[in-house]
């Protein structure tokens, strides 16, 4: 090593030491040594490395990374210290995100399929072969995203869509994640979107995830929580699961439910509640009215459901007994009643944590009411730390889904397309002639990929269909019904955006190179409200551009072919922008791109108003550039400054709440300020295992990949660490069928089979009766087996749950 | 050369806190840094990025360690060309 070298390793060495200590001085150590104001905020200094801040890549944490730049490329990363969120830590995928731009992989040019063959084109090809489908038939094009996109990119497509088009088929896989969430809030609370945020885990008592693996799903929350008790705060984690999970070595009290008990087990809890008298009558009589989902029991359940007294919603939970549930939960009568004796206990701070467990299930929007009912009804709401929140997996499924409206339904700023008065609104902010929106809600997922996957003249009337940033491939429920099926179909045509080939590229009739993360502009929104930007720093490779540049490059094309739809109420393009000076810049040119103005700004301040109508004001983009990220609303101060809000609907904290009011839910669906507090009975999950298919299947993630593994299996270390899907089987149902570790098994379903490991007791622990299998490997595709029944009110499918049958194929 | 910077929690039981430190000291490239209650700061260099995964891999199941958290990571371009391949 020459002597250079040398100095050069201790250069880096030194800076990895001072940021490890750094964090260390931020970190609790015992409760009479309290976190440190964390030490050295300064970026570790390399030479020649260029920092810069941005949000991690991956998951709806949000936490923050700064990316070390050198030469052009990404060559190292540190947990952001001044990030509220992370605090300078990350976890694996965190730690590894930069490696994610540099797969040999990667798309570096357009390719049209020419006789079954994908073969490079020019940009302008690629824009004209799309502009063209879509001008033919703009009605039979629909556009398929994500929680990733950017919220530019995803407020660029909604526009072009719905203003541009006057259709609504456009949806994202959030539906797939996250649209129970949505359904729930909006019919509790009249809005959408968690009140609280990420600080409940520094002030919680007891931490309860229903049906939500944590520690590896967000694992640095996880930390966030588990210090605590490491210094030695007297906290309770309850974990609620249908099976043992890396969560639940951490965990006080493991509570193994059946699927679907979970609506049981909350009623159960709203029970014991009533009968030991600890109804929060102050809170509930001034701030809560009870719902039931129907007219009377029979009746289908509607998603806004009817009032009820009281007395009425006693009656009902009475049946919810310890006694009678514990018959069908799976939990015994001392489970359920810990958990009931924890929500009669007003003393003691309780934050519900869940993500995928309530929301993927066919009667996901009513557990979300359930868990915000228990905790409104029992008064654990409102303090810090004590109430409920869901969580997302996708970096900005709340940032470009729920609050851009990337669905079917909806409208930037929470309006909705078949309400009048709010599309002409939007139509207002747009300045589009009236009329122009489209009243008709657009499918959702399913129905769309549906509509795609059936012939034309059976009534298949999406012929045309662009997905930017996801791997409907690979995602999408019985993915042989709603995506192979395309294959047979030849006058559809599938485009996609991405960044490394996939499962849906497989069968693209174009596929367009993106550019990804820090090689791009971009916004996020995570899981707390919280808004962060970051700035383009290096070059994509070869051709690849933006996925926002790619939609106004066919919205102009569509201009340029006289398509009306591409103009403003004065005759401009849908996405005229003009520089400091005036002048129009022809962003739609790659060339002009990143050139006099930032179309990231232009696209989030048009935005911006939106965001007011229901007070979740964003902050200007000058103040994200700022920050780390800041929650919504954001409200000037008389100074000058803006100010993030940590709880919404608490005098305290929000200035949206009238002076003297204390809690004001100033959405409420009934206009009277109060939010509802929800009956909604059992129901059945429309596939339990039968003599056929004697067990259950639960599908999910892992902690190494993340989401459909496109990116993640590109970095060796997870790949290698994780390399392939396996099926996770209990001891006892592995002796019965005389399967060992390593045995090759095939899963059956009434839709599909493969085959897979077996792996009994693996990284997580099956009960008996119940096999796992994660989704992130797009070689063994177990959403093949899966079910497409959905949620009647959010339409999200329900992954963890349907019949199988095992079979041991070798040994 | 792949080197992190890394924050590694150590359980409660000082003993066992004790053996651990004394088996990851062990496993060579590793340097410690400052302590604060159960927490380490510590640099580990490896040759590339699998070694160093390697190396996360039988730290975080040895008895006494909680938690190894990233904090850092830096690479060279040359390694990272070589050694990301497809899926
Ligand atoms: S927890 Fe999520 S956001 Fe944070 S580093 Fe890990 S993957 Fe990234």
């Amino acid at each position: 090593m020459t002597v250079l070298e040398s100095t050069r390793r201790q250069f880096i060495r030194s800076a990895a030491m001072t940021a490890a200590a750094s964090v260390l001085q931020g970190r609790p150590a015992t409760p009479a040594d309290p976190p440190k104001p964390p030490g050295g905020l300064e970026l570790p200094v390399l030479p020649g490395v260029k920092w810069d801040k941005a949000p991690c890549r991956f998951c709806g944490t949000g936490c923050h990374v700064q990316v070390g730049v050198k030469d052009g490329k990404v060559v190292a990363v540190s947990g952001d210290r001044q990030a509220e969120v992370n605090k300078g830590l990350l976890c694996v995928k965190g730690y590894h995100v930069g490696h994610i731009l540099y797969g040999p992989e990667r798309l570096t040019t357009p390719m049209l399929r020419k006789n079954g063959k994908l073969e490079p084109i020019t940009w302008d090809e690629a824009i004209e072969v799309i502009a063209k489908r879509i001008a033919v038939a703009p009605q039979k094009f629909a556009f398929y995203g994500s929680g990733q996109w950017t919220i530019p990119e995803g407020y660029a497509a909604n526009k072009f869509m719905k203003g541009g088009l006057s259709n609504n088929h456009i949806d994202p896989n959030a539906r797939l994640c996250m649209a129970s969430a949505v359904t729930g809030y909006i019919s509790t609370y009249g809005v959408d979107e968690p009140y609280n945020c990420y600080d409940d885990l520094d002030q919680c008592d007891v931490l309860i995830l229903w049906g939500n693996n944590f520690a590896e799903m967000h694992p640095v929350l996880f930390s966030r929580f588990i210090d605590r008790k490491l210094k030695g705060d007297k906290i309770t984690l309850i974990d609620l699961t249908t099976r043992h999970t890396r969560t639940s070595e951490r965990a006080d009290h493991v509570l193994v439910f059946q699927p679907q008990s979970d609506l049981s087990i909350a009623n159960c809890i709203a029970q014991q509640v009533i009968a030991a008298n600890a109804v929060a009558t102050d809170f509930v009589d001034k701030h809560c009215t009870f719902r039931k989902p129907w007219k009377k029991p029979g009746d289908p359940q509607t998603l806004m459901g009817e009032p009820c007294s009281f007395d009425e919603y006693k009656q009902f939970v009475a049946e919810y007994t310890p006694e009678a549930v514990a018959k069908t939960s799976g939990l015994s009568v001392e489970q359920l009643q810990l958990l009931g004796k924890l929500f009669a206990d007003r003393s003691k701070k309780i934050a519900s944590l869940w993500c995928m467990g309530p929301n993927q299930h066919t009667q996901g929007t009513a557990m979300n009411n359930l868990i915000h009912a228990v905790h409104l009804l029992s008064g654990h709401w409102g303090r810090p730390g004590d109430g409920p929140q869901s969580l997302t997996g996708q970096p900005s499924a709340c940032g470009t889904v729920r609050e851009v409206g990337t669905l079917s339904h909806a409208l930037p700023g929470d309006l909705r397309v078949d309400k009048p008065d709010q599309a002409a609104k939007a139509e207002k902010l747009w300045h589009l002639p009236p009329g122009r929106i489209n009243p008709k809600v657009g499918y959702h997922t399913v129905q769309m990929w549906e509509k795609f996957c059936t012939a034309s003249d059976q009534g298949g009337d999406i012929d045309t269909m662009w997905v930017q940033v996801t791997n409907p491939g690979q995602s999408l429920p019985n993915v042989h019904k709603l995506f192979d099926a395309k294959a047979k179909l030849p006058n559809k045509f599938l485009i996609v955006s991405d960044v490394y080939p996939t499962a849906t590229t497989e069968l693209a009739d174009l596929v367009l190179p993106s550019a990804m993360w820090v090689e791009k502009n971009g916004v996020f929104g995570n899981s707390e409200r919280r808004t962060h930007q970051w700035f383009k720093m290096v070059n994509p490779p070869g051709e690849a551009r933006d996925d926002c540049w790619q939609t106004i490059a066919v919205a102009r094309k569509l201009f340029d072919l006289g398509f009306p739809g591409m103009k403003d109420a004065d005759g401009k393009f849908l996405f005229h922008m003009t520089d400091a000076k005036g002048q129009e810049v022809p962003v739609w040119k790659w060339e002009n791109y990143y050139g006099t103005v930032n179309v990231d700004e232009k696209l989030f301040e048009e935005y911006r108003p939106f965001t007011q109508i229901k007070h979740k004001d964003v902050a200007p983009y000058p103040e994200l550039v700022k920050a780390r990220g800041l929650r919504w609303p954001v409200v000037k101060q008389p100074d000058g400054t803006w100010k993030e809000t940590r709880y919404r609907f608490l005098e305290e904290y929000d200035p949206y709440v009238a002076k003297g009011k204390g809690v004001q839910f100033y959405h409420s669906v009934a206009g009277d300020d109060k939010a509802f507090i929800w009956f909604r009975p059992y129901v059945p999950p429309p596939e339990v295992p039968d003599k056929d298919y004697p067990l259950w299947l639960d599908t999910g993630r892992v902690l190494e990949h993340w989401h459909t593994g496109t990116m993640t299996r590109r970095v060796p270390q997870l790949k290698r660490a994780m390399p392939s899907a396996y099926v996770e089987v209990a001891r006892e149902d592995a002796a019965a069928l005389g399967v060992k570790t390593g045995d090759k098994v095939r899963l059956e379903t009434r839709r599909g089979s493969l085959e897979l490991t077996a792996w009994i007791d693996g990284r997580g622990k099956c009960p008996k009766g119940h096999v796992f299998v994660p989704f992130f490997d797009e070689t063994k595709l177990i959403n093949r087996l899966t079910l497409e029944a959905h949620c009647p009110f959010s339409k999200e499918p329900d992954y963890k749950k349907c019949a199988v049958r095992l079979v041991k194929v070798s040994a | 050369m792949h080197t992190s910077g890394l924050v590694i929690t150590l359980s409660d039981d000082p003993p066992q806190a004790a053996a651990a430190l004394r088996e990851l000291a062990a496993s060579g490239s590793i340097t410690f840094g400052e302590v604060r209650g159960p927490f380490r700061a510590a640099v580990l260099e490896a040759t590339g990025p699998k070694a160093a995964h390697d190396w996360h891999d039988r730290a975080a199941a040895v008895p006494g360690v909680v938690g190894v958290e990233v904090v850092f990571v830096h690479w060279d371009v040359a390694e990272q060309e070589v050694t990301h391949d497809g899926p």
